[in-house]
């Protein structure tokens, strides 16, 4: 009969129904984690471990991301193929030089960091600087504890194919930051890959007691220009983090000697110039310059629980004169634009395509952290980015397994 | 929590017996509750200070006090021999009557954090510490260091990561503020990871994690009790007192501080409700002394560790863990404590993460 017809097809797409909504609650062929697994290419990292690589459409790029996964450097092509470069060693950071022949990067022990390089392909390592060092007395510590000799190295990045900048505590054994210690703190230094183990160039210094600077990189079209994020306490309680953006004339601290000092809040006389504002217990970090140089993408944390990923234009002429007042205003200007593009629980890491269309960052979500890729549009009349669709997971990997504090590099 | 004042010591160390086959106190904090008064005081020791160690006739650093009585084989559970003098050597020097002790494994706090995979983590800044202790990851040395560089932003950590991130006190221009912020931060994690993943579920293994990591003579009645008034605390009116500089000077030629008992007197008799004769005061060194009851140090060889003879009997000692082992298999579903302390478990989490943080604040997040 007819009718009766009609009401087992209504009861067969009802079924049909139910059994995808089941599928979606109970999340049978996400892997349980919200992911559809069959996005997926799964590639093995070591025996018993592997990671998955999204082969969708969505997922496309171009260039190369390098990162690191494990503490192992893997670079990860266009055609999606993760191949990696080290084995054995703890390593961060990598930064490809301009001419896209050699990766930097930072090996870490326990009680010191390596700064080497080696061909963006793999191959043989070379150590340009050792922070290997040992304990010894220090008849001055109140409470018996020794003075280190070894060094921190960090987040190296290349002005230009001969000359390599990085972050470093190498200035604790001479800088007095005018309290009763030594300063710890990672700043910016440089050298020349013709002399790497010469004394570095000092670049941007650190405020005592909040952990220096992180997150250094020169400006394209500007290589003098270097950005940074620098983390200080207040100059009124000092119990507040004030975490700024700064951009700098690289050569400002060498070309005057004597002018520009480190040491405490409010009494140092700094070369660089805010980006963000000094608002105490606001925190921008991690800037990540367009390709052209004109814009920037970093990450503001909005409360304890949210992070946001935003992108503002850069300022033109702002650091010849950077303890100018006018300066400092028309400095903090283009903040006022910034766009936040995605919001979560904890983002981080920003980095651009070689063609400005790109932006692949750390994000988290399931509670794991994972690339993710969003593509963006630049509006050609305002200048202004926006997210074009949803970002994409590039990589899924299980908890704990990329390296969310080690900071990766898009190359061409 | 009603009565008289309790005053109950807190150590904490690495405990794998790597050290010659001893283990030291690292941390020794008094903390004395008077419910009373409402009175809730944490004096913390330094590891350094040089104290007269009863029974063995010695001069020593605090933390040797511990590895002397593990030693001792006076009873078979070498922990309570070792809290059993900690706490002799802290009567004897500084007249503070201590009714309970709690022990706690730093280990434990890390393979805590490491069952339940981990913490993520925005870390609040860079830290850097040149003089981090090398006492829980496989140092040799019990003295030793080791240096850390913990980068700013998200990130995942694992326990000895974690622990890291908690404990380093260097080269943070706030000191102990800026660590305080971060144990909260780390902790208010964990607690929301350990709730969010079941933690009845996962209650076999966490004991596991610690078992043999929580050492105490107080039954866990008692503990859940201290820790539920502890939790009622106005944290900003615990008295916190650390008996670093001024109320203690470095010895010349050694590693050892010794009291400046013309300080420590009054601050014993403040904090702990002593009468100028009750609080002690034993100088270990010239022109540190001159007040209160004090007596002139003696110094020589150690007493043969098997002679040691503490007045004080040690006190009984249980692990923890075991107990509460035994009350969740037999199934006594009326250790539940009405607060969502299922067993107790998170009351002596909360004594392990006081230990490891060497802070009261834990107990509030």
């Amino acid at each position: 009969m007819p009718i009766k017809k009609y009401q087992q097809w209504h009861m067969l797409c009802l079924l049909i129904l139910l059994a995808f909504s089941l599928q979606g609650c109970l999340g049978i062929g996400d892997g349980g984690n919200g992911v559809n697994n069959n996005d997926f290419q799964t590639h093995q990292t070591k025996p018993g471990e592997s990671i998955g690589i999204n082969k969708t459409d969505q997922a496309v790029f171009k260039g190369k991301i390098y990162f690191t996964l494990g503490r192992k450097l893997y670079v990860l092509d266009g055609a999606r193929n993760l191949t990696p470069l080290t084995d054995g060693f703890d390593v961060r950071d990598p930064a490809i030089s301009p001419d896209g022949k050699t990766v930097a990067f930072i090996i870490r022990y326990k009680n010191y960091a390596d700064l080497a390089m080696m061909p963006a392909t793999g191959g043989k390592m070379t150590v340009l600087r050792s922070g290997n060092g040992q304990f010894i007395h220090n008849p001055n510590s109140p409470m018996g504890a020794p003075i280190s000799t070894a060094y921190w190295y960090a987040q190296p990045t290349w002005q230009d194919n001969k000359h390599l900048a990085f972050l470093s505590d190498w200035g604790k054994t001479y800088i007095n930051p005018g309290v009763d210690n030594f300063m710890l703190d990672p700043q910016i230094f440089l050298v020349s890959l013709e002399n790497p183990r010469a004394q570095p160039k000092e670049v941007a210094y650190a405020t005592y007691g909040d952990g220096g600077n992180r997150d250094p990189s020169f400006r394209p079209n500007h290589p003098n220009q270097i950005i940074y994020t620098n983390f200080q306490y207040d100059t009124t309680s000092f119990t507040k983090q004030v975490v700024q953006i700064y951009l700098e004339d690289a050569n400002a601290i060498a070309n005057h000697p004597g002018v520009y000092r480190p040491g405490t809040a409010g009494r140092e006389f700094d070369p660089a110039v805010a980006l963000t504002p000094s608002t105490p217990d606001l925190v921008n970090m991690q800037p990540a310059f367009s390709p052209d140089g004109n814009s920037l993408a970093y990450v503001r944390n909005l409360d304890a629980t949210h992070m946001g990923l935003f992108i503002m234009p850069v300022p033109d002429n702002v650091v010849q004169n950077p303890n100018d007042p006018q300066v400092k205003r028309k400095a903090l200007l283009p903040y006022n634009q910034s766009a936040r593009l995605v919001t979560a629980q904890f983002l981080g890491q920003p980095v651009w395509s070689a063609d400005g269309t790109q932006i692949v960052y750390m994000g988290f979500s399931n509670n794991v952290f994972n690339l993710w890729l969003a593509n963006v549009t630049k509006d050609a009349q305002t200048g202004a980015y926006k997210l074009k669709g949803d970002p994409v997971q590039l990589t899924n990997a299980s908890a704990g397994q990329l390296d969310a504090d080690s900071r990766p590099f898009w190359a061409v | 929590m009603s009565g008289k004042r309790v005053n109950i010591l807190l150590l904490g160390s690495d405990n794998d017996a790597k050290f010659q086959g001893t283990v030291l106190a690292q941390t020794d904090i008094i903390l004395t509750i008077d419910p009373q008064t409402n009175y809730v005081g944490m004096l913390s020791i330094p590891r350094d200070l040089q104290v007269t160690i009863p029974g063995l006739n010695v001069r020593d650093k605090l933390d040797t006090a511990f590895s002397y009585g593990f030693q001792s084989k006076r009873t078979k559970n070498p922990y309570a021999d070792a809290a059993g003098l900690s706490i002799a050597t802290i009567e004897e020097n500084f007249g503070i009557p201590i009714d309970h002790y709690a022990w706690v494994g730093l280990t434990g706090f890390i393979k805590v954090i490491d069952t339940i995979g981990g913490v993520d983590m925005n870390a609040l800044h860079p830290m850097v510490d040149d003089d981090y202790p090398d006492d829980a990851t496989g140092s040799k040395n019990d003295y030793g260091y080791r240096r850390l560089y913990i980068a700013a932003g998200p990130q995942h950590m694992d326990g000895p990561q974690a622990l890291m991130y908690v404990r380093t006190r260097h080269s943070d221009l706030v000191g102990d503020f800026g660590r305080s912020t971060r144990q909260q931060q780390i902790l208010s994690v964990l607690k929301t990871k350990l709730q969010g993943s079941n933690t009845i579920g996962r209650l076999p293994q966490l004991l596991n994690d610690l078992d043999g990591y929580v050492k105490t003579d107080m039954q866990l009645p008692e503990l859940v009790k201290m820790v539920n008034y502890a939790h009622n605390v106005d944290l900003n009116k615990v008295d916190r007192k650390v008996m670093n500089q001024p109320y203690s000077v470095p010895i010349p030629h050694s590693s050892n501080f010794a009291p400046v008992c013309s300080l420590v007197v009054p601050l014993l008799t403040q904090m702990f409700g002593l009468t100028a004769n009750q609080a002690r005061c034993v100088p270990q060194m010239a022109n540190t002394g001159n007040a209160g009851n004090t007596a002139l140090a003696s110094s020589s060889a150690p007493t043969s560790l098997q002679t040691v003879n503490v007045s004080l009997p040690p006190p009984p000692a249980s692990n923890a863990l075991q107990s509460l082992e035994q009350m969740t298999q037999v199934g006594t579903m009326n250790l539940s404590q009405g607060n969502g302390d299922v067993f107790g478990f998170n009351s002596i989490f909360t004594v392990v993460f006081m230990v490891a943080c060497e802070s009261f604040d834990v107990v509030k997040v």
